[in-house]
């Protein structure tokens, strides 16, 4: 049944997801929803090909959203529309749930990994070339939505194991393609291209170039690939790179071709520059205008003009001819961009927007009033209220309008945060009736996705003053006029066609008489024209500037590149000639359109741009303190770097510079971003405090305001303080149970919230009184680390317990030292006991260098109990606690405890002496001293007399060397005990002599040394009595 | 009493109220320890720093730098030699 077998073949739906989103059925592309945000979820349904609960597309798409199962609803629909109502493939959706289902939805992923099942090296050939041409650009290219921050991830996952694959796939062409170098070449300069980051693309390429005989190439890719890991990875030539160039063979220098690497010159159209076009067509448009004006001079213009069209239609323009027609009348205008990246940037446009404003445009008392928008650097912020604040901007603009008619312009309306609509709603309600005229523009389809925007525009149709323009295509008469209007084309009606009415796209295609193919993303073959003709240094630049968005500040982009700032000034100048950059304000620079910075973006490959993007984030952390509105700028360029802690450091930053400016609903926003980073720190301990300081900023930010989707559960609060608690960080315990009062109240549990506050108050008093208690425990143990004073440690490790046990908790530096004062008494036990108790203490405060020196000083005291067995346990867990920590001395400290403990048993090992030699060179005179103590002790015992001797004497220098008094006399009192068991009576006599007052001042001295001082003194006295006896 | 060197890196860059704080946390450890702070270079970013102390040996400035909490990268013995 041929009819059946057409409708059927019409069901098959075909899915493109490697490049830009594409739907084909029955080889005919389908027209897809102009909403970002609804492409994404029916790539996210088409991928996943399984059946999702609504609230966890809620999660993924709308988090932000006030009504998410509402934007959930309208893109279904949209979608629906797409797929056509009566096919097979459908949406199937119940009150739960939603799926994409049909039988013949095929994808490309699904053909790729069919094609290269089984690895890419088993792949055949042409099933290789095949999988290769699936990638027309990367994984859904343009939809990773930053905003939608769960779905980003989901994005930039997929697409960087796409990316991988691809890499693959090309370095299997590459060495299937051996026996042919020229095809091999092909894929090996995709393969360098595809991530520059990888040094194996360059290796292949210069190894291909080479058995090209293209020496001269070869080299030139090899200094490039140096280049760019100097720059942008700080790592030297990789050792396979310089493999490579090696193997370059000298005998083909000779053969070195024409085609080595050359810096092309742009040609004579494209660096003639950018000439303003004449104004083309929207005759109807600009009449409507320029009446708006008219009625706005006198006051009488109520409606908020709205252009809205696809990218590139001529929104900007146009607004650009009504800014030059209210100047002609002698008005003026205020006019700013929100931008993609900066949606969280509170009041971001009217920054922008005033940022133009003279001295003499306003009194000073108007000005005042304006700080917290136009001074925005962290001294400029003054005292108010958001009310204030409003009304400040409002009897400006009434103020500007006195001398003639004023018109706020917004570009991107689309774009745009929600401090930034609600003060303009406010401005466009109180201005009624004033020669105020605002008009804005915005992409049709994309500005359902943004709440804010949504929210002004239905506000503005509820009350009938929303006018919009719908702008369409250029009809084909102006399309051949715009053409002819900026170089002479041989084939006008060609360029027509192919543009379809879209202005950029004909001057894009006019400027570089491009001859696209009808399959090539349009703009991105436009802008690998532009490129052919740019040179490597100002393409790089190109790269590092579309990570910025729009505009990019110049300085920064400097810096954070690295570049020369004479040679950027000139691949700037190259940018601009080619009319793919503008200057902008007095410090930056714009891509001439968004879509030019997108396709110029899109070329760049994941792992780069998560470079670039901490670069970013880096340079301009270092101005964070000093321009707190460029925190949330940071923290957006810190996410994409992968640079969580950054990026949630930086929320914090931009939550609380939204508070000072009374943007509470920016302020929440960027506190649940910065939770999302928090959420990925390793040390949990600087988690718990960014943890609570972004929950700070939410609960703060959401006090009193109908915002209680973006105020944390107090179950959050909990889960933190729970946190903090581990931490002992007892200010954060406080702070939490400060926020749990607070959410309690707002939610009208006033018990519970007393109870918190109670605990806040108790958690306050034991944060001070374990500060304290710590610092007097320090102090003391230091004292009896180093042996002075130790009255004095007593009185203050007894004042750190009292505070300690009054406030209910145990302090890792009041056991410590205890433990270190029995040791110092002689109760060796017990000293083990407390020290224990601090390393546990230490341990789950992942305080690990004093779970070393804890750890070190248990061991040592083992040994000094003959418990060797139990000394080598210790070492062994010193040594996994050092190797953590990267201590450079304790790791050999834990080796000389396990040799001697050894020696102790009787075992023979050569460990001690290798041990002893580290830790001379880790430089540790201290426990040098100890360790050398207890090897003469051993060698004592087992009679080894001279070694013992050699041993104590080394431990004498070391303890004088550095004014150990007890290691010292410890030493002396061995060296006696030598003497007398080599029947040294004199030499005894003259040491014993020799030692200081240690058991005729008790106390003064440690327990060990005074032992040691009293085995001496009997030793000595009893072969003193020997020898004597007889001569008397 | 031996001259050491001490590298500290610092990601974020070390702000003016961090280097305070920790100078005011090191001024009794160093007292206590009889280690001399001889002087400092900070880099123009703020994102390097060396340290030269006198000391009686290495482990002593590695412990002072830990009891003050002050982060550091490596400390190592070394020569003055001047013009």
């Amino acid at each position: 049944m041929p009819t059946t077998a057409k409708a059927l073949s019409c069901q098959h739906l075909q899915i493109s997801l490697l490049g830009e989103l594409r739907l084909c059925r029955d080889s005919r592309s389908l027209v897809l929803p102009a909403s970002r945000k609804t492409r994404a979820l029916l790539a996210y349904l088409a991928v996943t090909a399984k059946r999702h609960l609504r609230s966890e597309l809620c999660g993924l798409f709308w988090e932000d959203a006030a009504d998410p199962r509402a934007g959930l609803r309208w893109s279904l629909t949209q979608i629906r529309r797409t797929l056509g109502e009566h096919g097979s493939i459908a949406i199937r959706a119940d009150r739960e749930s939603v799926e994409l289902q049909g039988d013949r939805v095929t994808t490309d992923l699904d053909r790729l990994k069919q094609l290269t099942q089984g690895g890419c090296t088993k792949a055949s050939r042409d099933a290789l070339i095949e999988a290769s041409e699936l990638f027309r650009g990367e994984f859904l290219e343009g939809l990773d939505l930053a905003s939608c921050y769960a779905y980003h991830e989901w994005c930039i996952a997929e697409r960087e194991m796409a990316s991988r694959r691809h890499e693959q796939i090309l370095l299997a062409l590459v060495e299937h393609h051996s026996d042919d170098p020229e095809q091999a070449l092909v894929h090996a300069r995709a393969l360098a291209t595809h991530n520059p980051l990888n040094e194996r693309g360059h290796i292949q390429l210069i190894t291909v170039l080479g058995a090209l005989g293209r020496r001269r190439a070869a080299l030139a890719q090899y200094e490039q690939c140096c280049r760019i890991f100097e720059r942008e990875l700080g790592l030297g030539p990789p050792a396979g790179l310089e493999a490579a160039r090696a193997s370059l063979s000298v005998a083909r220098l000779a053969r070195s071709d024409g085609n080595a690497a050359s810096i092309s010159v742009p040609d004579a159209q494209a660096v003639a520059g950018r000439v303003r076009t004449r104004f083309i067509g929207r005759n109807e448009e600009i009449a409507q205008l320029a009446k708006s004006i008219e009625l706005a001079m006198t006051g009488q213009e109520r409606d908020v003009l709205l252009l809205s069209g696809v990218p590139g239609i001529g929104k900007s323009r146009l607004l650009d001819e009504l800014a030059s027609q209210i100047t002609a009348v002698g008005g003026r205008f205020l006019r700013g961009r929100a931008f993609e990246s900066e949606m969280v940037r509170p009041f971001g446009f009217w920054i922008d927007a005033l940022r133009g404003l003279r001295d003499s445009d306003l009194p000073k008392m108007m000005h005042a009033a304006l700080r917290p928008l136009t001074h925005t650097g962290s001294g400029g912020v003054t005292a108010g209220d958001r009310d204030s604040l409003f009304d400040a901007v409002v009897t400006a603009l009434s103020h500007l309008a006195r001398s003639g008619p004023v018109a706020v312009l917004v570009d991107d309306l689309h774009w745009i945060e929600a401090s930034s609509a609600a003060l303009l709603h406010y401005a466009m309600r109180s201005l009624t009736g004033t020669p105020v005229l605002f008009a804005l523009t915005g992409r049709a389809g994309e500005l359902e996705d943004n709440a804010a925007a949504q929210n002004l525009l239905a506000a503005l149709a509820q009350s009938r003053r929303l006018r919009r323009f719908a702008l369409e295509p250029l009809r084909d008469n102006e399309a051949r006029a715009l053409v002819g209007s900026v170089a002479q084309v041989a084939e006008p009606d060609r360029i027509v066609a192919q543009a379809q009415g879209n202005p950029l796209i004909l001057l894009e295609l006019a400027r570089t008489q491009n001859a696209a193919g009808e399959s090539a993303s349009l703009l991105g073959h436009i802008l690998e024209t532009h490129l052919s003709r740019l040179s490597p240094g100002a393409a790089e630049l190109l790269d590092w500037a579309s990570a910025f968005g729009r505009e990019f500040p110049l300085d920064v982009l400097i810096a954070a590149q690295g570049g020369e700032p004479g040679l950027a000034g000139q691949q700037l100048s190259e940018l601009e000639r080619h009319d793919l950059i503008r200057a902008a304000g007095d410090t930056g620079y714009a891509f001439s359109h968004d879509l030019i910075q997108q396709a110029a973006y899109s070329r760049v490959s994941q792992p780069r741009r998560r470079l670039i993007h901490k670069s970013i984030a880096m340079r301009l952390d270092r101005d964070m303190d000093a321009y707190p509105e460029r925190c949330s700028e940071i923290a957006h360029h810190a996410g994409l770097g992968g640079q969580h802690e950054l990026a949630a450091r930086a929320s914090v930053g931009a939550g609380e510079h939204g508070l000072r400016v009374f943007a509470n609903r920016e302020a929440a926003e960027a506190a649940r971003r910065g939770l999302r980073h928090a959420a990925h720190i390793p040390d949990q301990a600087a988690r718990a405090r960014l943890d609570m300081a972004l929950l700070r900023i939410q609960v703060l930010a959401t006090s009193g305001l109908p915002l209680a989707r973006l105020r944390p559960a107090a179950s959050a609060i909990m889960l933190a303080i729970d946190a903090a608690h581990a931490h002992r960080l007892h200010a954060e315990v406080a702070q939490g149970y400060y926020l749990l009062s607070v959410v309690h109240q707002e939610a009208g549990q006033f018990d519970v919230a007393q109870q918190a506050t109670l605990s806040a108050a108790q958690a306050s008093d034991l944060s001070d009184a374990l500060g304290r208690a710590r610092q007097l425990a320090n102090s003391a143990r230091c004292l009896v680390e180093l042996g002075r004073d130790i009255g004095r440690a007593r009185e203050l490790v007894v004042e750190a317990s009292t505070l300690a046990k009054s406030a209910g908790v145990h302090e890792v530096e009041v056991r410590w030292c205890r433990g270190l004062l029995l040791h110092w008494d002689g109760h060796l036990d017990l000293a083990v006991r407390e020290i224990d108790a601090a390393i546990v203490l230490a341990t789950a405060a992942e305080d690990r260098w004093r779970q070393c020196k804890c750890l070190a000083t248990v061991a040592m005291i083992e040994l000094e109990r003959g418990r060797p067995q139990q000394a080598i346990a210790r070492a062994t867990e010193l040594k996994l606690a050092a190797n953590r920590l990267g201590e450079a001395a304790d790791a050999p400290l834990a080796q000389a405890i396990e040799a001697l403990a050894r020696q102790m048993t009787g075992e023979e090992t050569s460990q001690l002496d290798v041990a002893i030699v580290k830790l001379r060179a880790a430089d540790d005179k201290s426990r040098l001293a100890c360790v050398l103590n207890l090897a003469a002790t051993i060698q004592l015992e087992q009679k080894n007399f001279k070694v013992a001797g050699t041993f104590a004497a080394d431990a004498l220098a070391m303890a004088e060397s550095i004014g150990e008094v007890n290691e010292a006399v410890a030493a002396q009192a061995t060296l006696v005990q030598v003497a007398v068991a080599l029947g040294d009576a004199e030499g005894a006599r003259l040491m014993l002599k020799k030692l200081p007052p240690v058991l005729e001042v008790p106390g003064a001295f440690s327990a060990k040394a005074a032992c040691a001082v009293k085995v001496a003194r009997v030793g000595a006295e009893r072969i003193s009595a020997a020898v004597s006896g007889p001569a008397e | 009493m031996q001259h050491f060197i001490v590298e500290r890196t610092f990601s974020p860059p070390l702000s003016d109220q961090d280097l305070s704080a920790v100078t005011a946390r090191m001024a009794p450890c160093l007292e206590l320890h009889q280690v001399r702070w001889v002087r400092s270079h900070l880099s123009g970013d703020r994102q390097r720093m060396v340290c030269e102390y006198e000391a009686r040996d290495a482990e002593t400035v590695r412990k002072v730098q830990h009891e003050a909490n002050a982060k550091f990268d490596r400390v190592w013995a070394g020569q003055l030699i001047e013009p």
